[in-house]
């Protein structure tokens, strides 16, 4: 229990430390409100970039940005995974086989190249960029819960249910979430800390909305200014996404695995 | 099972890694040269090598193979020599030693002696083969035109040194267009019928001062050197490099580099340092906004035009955007810096209370189109609050820059922002392609678009007179004619024009120059001339 | 297995249909691109002729199926096409490329996969370091694989004065000898490597862990303990060998990953293999370049799955006959 609140606390703390930043801390995140790269101080908490945009402002909205993308794109997986993996396990047959081939297909098709390609042809709004990750996140998601409702599906209590003449929607909520419920919230979570990696990822490769301040483009811009290296800019200009990436990608990792210990009981 | 498959899981992975390391020896020290100090040879250049930021891969230097962008095509035009060339001031002898003109026929005569790469000598002939296979393929840049716009009709050799070009209609430009398409040694490419897929050792004959000795495009390094056999004048560098390097600045600094280009944000830095040498690209990138006039009629009103003008805190973009380095650009288009500028244009100051009183109570609501550079967006959200400001609606679109120039070649946008270089090029011939409504969709580029669902016949007819105007001084009042002209009825909004700087160390090598026409010294032939 | 492959090859045929559809479909051609030369210095137009004219020659003007089927048959004689950027053949770009992007992925996954299982190994016998390896890798497992290498070239490569920032060689080196190069390749491969096998190791580690793990629970390790033989030998002999199958799958299972870590690192660190290029063609609207990037990372991924389903599969029917 201790492990589950602790991240839980944490990550709390970050978000209502980052909900300042976009609600009430005076600076814009879009537009210069200062000189280009001034260093931290009480007007400016983590300094300016070189546009003079104030950076705590940018990384706080680029928190919420990268926390919508990925829930977005956790709940679409969710619902993707669930309803093919509980359809396939339990119908099996065709569907099953229709269903399995396609797990497989989006589980070895290289994910990176493949959102590159798609992330550059489809435009750079954040919806697009939801959708190919939510494309990339269902299948294995789908995977466990159709082994599952496998299993499932031969216990005594769903085949006389099943005798009973109930419909899916009907066995799967009477009988079925219990189980499924679980397993498919820890692995959407999951999905959350990962969307978060791959967008920022492809917000370096410059894929991305460009007008969210993500944290993925911030880094892209900073490592890309001419003779940053030699400068002492990258302090306060480079470290903040980062360890909020950082930071924000591992406690809600940590957050997931207690959960899963603790509702799974696995060790 | 397990051991074979442990081996061959081995032989897979040496292969792999000896794929590139078996393949050729990679020892290249001087003979003679053992560890010890580069023994400098007496040379008869200036300096033994200029080394230049290199990284990108710009294609083959030939002239079919090259990337179509500036840093491709100069590299192209230093293996490969034109008729002339431009200094400071106007045109110069290159490959030809003389020209004359009357009419439609110009005259060349080339120098004598000079050789292509292998050696064969260069002739009238080869000036007459290009002329014939670029009329049937053309190279990736083109002065002469294609199909029915090549704008050669026909050429009669005198002899092997002078040839006359009769071209179909003679302008102001017709000379500038006639000097710089590159010449390629017959005995090569009359063999080749493919010359897009034709990237041979042979494809890097070329007829310029200096050779193409190294390439490769992975790593994007070139190396180039002299040519001994050029005659007219005398190189200025024994080698030029194009080095990768890792950040650009901080190899200039370590001495890696020769030249560089300098960040606004480090100006002071460098500015005071009396070792450091700039060659200043005045207002030579600028940004301009668009209205699609098609989709926006009531902007055909001027009085809201005026409006956008004055609503619009041109000075703030210089500021943020451009760290300082620039100017709040000419509404008549051509940059204050230029020698066309007008001084007499229309100027149209920020006064948002101006603004909300022309623009009325319309409460527009428009999107504004840009590109995802980090510029092109500051520069749209400025715009944004400005309108904003004075009681429009604006929503800012940023796609990558090949989708928002396609947007804006169909004319799917209300407002977009285009920025691009060559501003301060002379003369601005870009005018023609901007303002006149014969020649504005010539291109298909949105840097040179004209004003969708604009047309003005006055100033259609001044645009394309001056091009028709071979008399420098009348011509230059034409321009200015029509930069007052577009200043007053505002087929588009100028938001402003960024200088930069490129530095070098004077004590090195201090020849990087400009042309008259052309203001990046890295990319200008002269600049790596002994002159 | 029959049926492994029929998928295999079945995801191939889909994946090849999506990679050639989507570039077709998007705006903006690579012949707008060329002359619109946006945020250049320099511009160079093309005509509405030119364009034409280049369209065609090309083969972009025909109707899709015509294209494709040139295509199939284009890339069966091993063609992949002609890079409209760089106007060179794409194989030849590409084979430029592959061995290094070869080089830094299958270097750090064998890096990985030595360091990962000696390491799970000492945890087999030390309680106290295993603890401390398994939350550090938990750790570093959730890295972001460019963050790696952003997080390296600052606080390490920019530090130190030796470590070249960028590139695969000294651009215009002068070598006295082959292992002049070769010490100069490795020097400059030393941060992409060390920050690809930072990502990797952890999986690694984890799944010679179990591996081993599970091992030690076989009734066959008791009596060989039984037997009163050496611990060493038990150690090598048993655990090592019969646990090594898994580990060596992991290695093939995870160049998926890798593929795409690479192409990461390599932007990074600004290092020219298949993630550079691919980056650029993609700037460029080179379909050619970019479905050659995407059709040879795919057959890469598809073939490595297959190599660790062929040894799953192996070891399985091994066990089964040990039994």
């Amino acid at each position: 229990m201790r492990r589950l609140l602790i991240p839980a606390a944490l990550f709390l703390l970050l978000a209502l430390l980052f909900a300042y930043g976009l609600l009430f801390y005076p600076q814009d995140s879009q537009l210069p409100s200062g000189d280009s790269l001034e260093a931290p101080s009480r007007v400016h908490w983590l300094g300016t970039d070189n546009l003079g945009i104030d950076i705590f402002a940018q990384v706080s909205s680029g928190f919420f940005h990268s926390l919508s993308i990925g829930l977005a794109a956790a709940v679409i997986a969710f619902m993707l995974g669930g309803a093919l993996g509980v359809a396939a396990g339990y119908a099996g047959g065709r569907t099953d086989a229709v269903v399995e081939f396609l797990i497989n297909l989006f589980l070895s098709v290289p994910q990176l190249p493949i959102m590159i390609v798609i992330g550059a042809f489809f435009g750079q709004s954040s919806l697009n960029i939801i959708c190919i990750i939510a494309a990339f996140s269902w299948a294995p998601i789908a995977k466990q819960v159709r082994a599952r409702t496998m299993s499932l599906r031969k216990t005594r209590y769903l085949i006389l249910a099943r005798s009973y003449g109930g419909g899916l929607w009907y066995l799967f909520r009477t009988h079925m979430s219990r189980d499924i419920m679980p397993l498919l919230l820890i692995s959407s979570l999951a999905v959350t800390g990962r969307a978060i990696v791959q967008e920022s990822s492809l917000a370096f490769l410059g894929l991305s909305d460009p007008l969210a301040k993500s944290w993925g483009l911030m880094i892209a811009r900073c490592t890309g200014f001419k003779g940053i290296y030699f400068t002492e800019f990258w302090i306060w200009w480079l470290l903040p996404p980062v360890l909020a990436l950082v930071l924000s990608v591992l406690l809600l990792r940590l957050f997931s695995r207690a959960l899963e210990n603790y509702w799974l009981g696995k060790e | 099972m397990k051991k074979s498959k442990f081996i061959s899981l081995f032989l897979i992975i040496c292969v792999a890694i000896s794929l590139f390391g078996g393949c050729q020896s990679h020892v290249n020290a001087p003979a003679g040269d053992a560890g010890g100090e580069h023994g400098v040879a007496e040379s008869s250049y200036l300096v033994e090598t200029l080394k230049l930021a290199g990284g990108t891969d710009w294609g083959v230097p030939s002239p079919y193979l090259n990337v179509s962008r500036g840093p491709g095509q100069a590299k192209m035009r230093l293996v490969f020599a034109s008729l002339l060339e431009k200094d400071e001031t106007g045109d110069v002898p290159w490959l030809a030693e003389s020209w004359s003109f009357e009419g439609n026929e110009y005259t060349f005569t080339l120098f004598e002696g000079q050789s292509f790469h292998d050696g064969e000598p260069l002739t009238t002939e080869d000036v007459a083969f290009t002329i014939d296979y670029f009329r049937e393929y053309p190279p990736v840049t083109n002065s002469l035109g294609v199909g029915d716009g090549f704008i050669i009709e026909n050429y009669r050799i005198v002899d092997e040194y002078t040839i006359t070009i009769t071209v179909k209609e003679a302008n102001a430009d017709t000379l500038s267009n006639l000097g710089s398409f590159v010449i390629l040694p017959k005995h090569i490419w009359e063999k080749v019928a493919d010359p897009y897929t034709y990237n041979v050792p042979d494809c890097l004959v070329g007829s310029g001062a200096y050779m193409c000795t190294g390439y490769e495009g992975a790593t994007g390094s070139y190396e180039f050197t002299a040519y001994a056999g050029w005659v007219n004048g005398q190189q200025a560098a024994e080698r030029i490099l194009f080095v990768p390097v890792s950040d650009e600045l901080l190899a200039f600094e370590n001495g890696e580099i020769d030249i560089a280009s300098m960040p606004a944000d480090l100006a002071d830095k460098y500015m005071d340092d009396p070792a450091i040498g700039f060659v200043e690209k005045a207002d030579d990138m600028g940004y301009k906004m668009l209205i699609n006039f098609e989709r926006l009629p009531e902007f055909l009103d001027l009085p809201l035009r005026q409006g956008i003008y004055a609503a619009l805190d041109r000075q703030s973009i210089v500021d943020n955007v451009f760290r300082g380095m620039g100017s709040v650009g000419s509404a008549g288009y051509v940059p204050v810096s230029s020698l066309f500028y007008n001084e007499n244009v229309i100027k149209y100051e920020y006064d948002p209370d101006a603004a909300k009183e022309l623009l009325g109570e319309k409460g527009f609501e428009i999107s504004l189109l840009t590109d995802d550079s980090a510029d092109g967006i500051s520069i749209a959200e400025i715009v944004k609050i400005n309108l904003e400001a004075v009681g429009m609606k604006v929503t800012v679109e940023a796609v990558d820059s090949a989708s928002r120039d396609d947007r804006i070649n169909k004319g799917d946008y209300d407002f977009a922002i285009v920025g691009n270089g060559g501003w301060g090029n002379n003369p601005p011939g870009y005018m023609r392609t901007l303002f006149s409504d014969k020649s504005k969709y010539l291109s298909t580029s949105p840097a040179s678009m004209g004003p969708r669902g604009y047309s003005n016949e006055e100033m259609t007819e001044l645009a394309e007179a001056q091009l028709k105007e071979t008399d420098f001084e009348k011509r230059k009042e034409m321009f200015k004619e029509l930069e007052y002209m577009v200043s007053e009825e505002i087929p588009l909004f100028v938001l402003g024009n960024q200088s930069s700087y490129s530095m070098y160390r004077i004590d090195y090598y201090d020849g990087w120059m400009k042309t008259y026409a052309y203001q990046q010294a890295e990319q200008n032939r002269l600049s790596y001339m002994a002159r | 297995m029959k049926k492994k492959i029929l998928l295999l090859l079945c995801s191939f045929a889909v994946i090849y249909l999506v990679n050639f559809t989507i570039p077709r479909l998007m705006p903006g051609d690579p012949f707008d691109y060329q002359s619109a030369a946006a945020g250049e210095e320099s511009s160079t137009e093309m005509t509405e002729e030119l364009k034409e004219y280049l369209r065609s020659y090309y083969g972009l003007d025909k109707p899709f199926f015509s294209q494709l089927w040139e295509n199939i048959k284009n890339n069966l004689r091993g063609d992949l096409g002609y890079s409209i950027h760089y106007k060179r053949a794409v194989s030849e770009l590409l084979m430029e490329r592959l061995p290094w992007t070869a080089f830094i992925m299958l270097g750090a996954l064998l890096l990985s996969l030595v360091l990962g299982t000696a390491l799970a190994l000492l945890g087999l016998r030390r309680k106290k370091a295993d603890g401390c390896l398994y939350a550090l890798f938990s750790l570093l497992g959730e890295l972001p694989h460019f963050l790696a290498g952003i997080l390296l070239l600052f606080l390490v490569a920019a530090r130190v004065d030796w470590i070249p920032l960028s590139g695969a060689v000294t651009a215009f080196g002068i070598y006295y000898s082959e292992w002049d190069w070769v010490k100069d390749v490795l020097l400059h491969a030393l941060m992409p490597l060390a920050a690809l096998t930072l990502v990797t190791v952890p999986s690694f580690y984890f799944t010679a862990r179990a591996s081993f793990l599970s091992i030690l629970e076989k009734p066959y390790i008791l009596s060989a303990r039984a037997k009163g033989l050496g611990e060493g030998r038990i150690r090598f002999h048993y655990i090592f060998r019969n646990a090594l199958p898994p580990i060596v799958a992991r290695f093939f299972l995870s160049v998926g990953s890798a593929i795409g870590g690479t192409m990461l690192i390599e932007n990074v660190f600004a290092y020219p293999g298949m993630g550079t290029v691919m980056r650029e063609a993609v700037k460029y609207r080179d379909y050619p370049l970019i479905q050659g990037v995407f059709l040879l990372s795919t057959v890469l991924v598809l073939l490595s799955l297959l190599a660790a389903d062929l040894i799953n599969a192996a070891n399985d029917r091994r066990r089964g006959a040990s039994l």
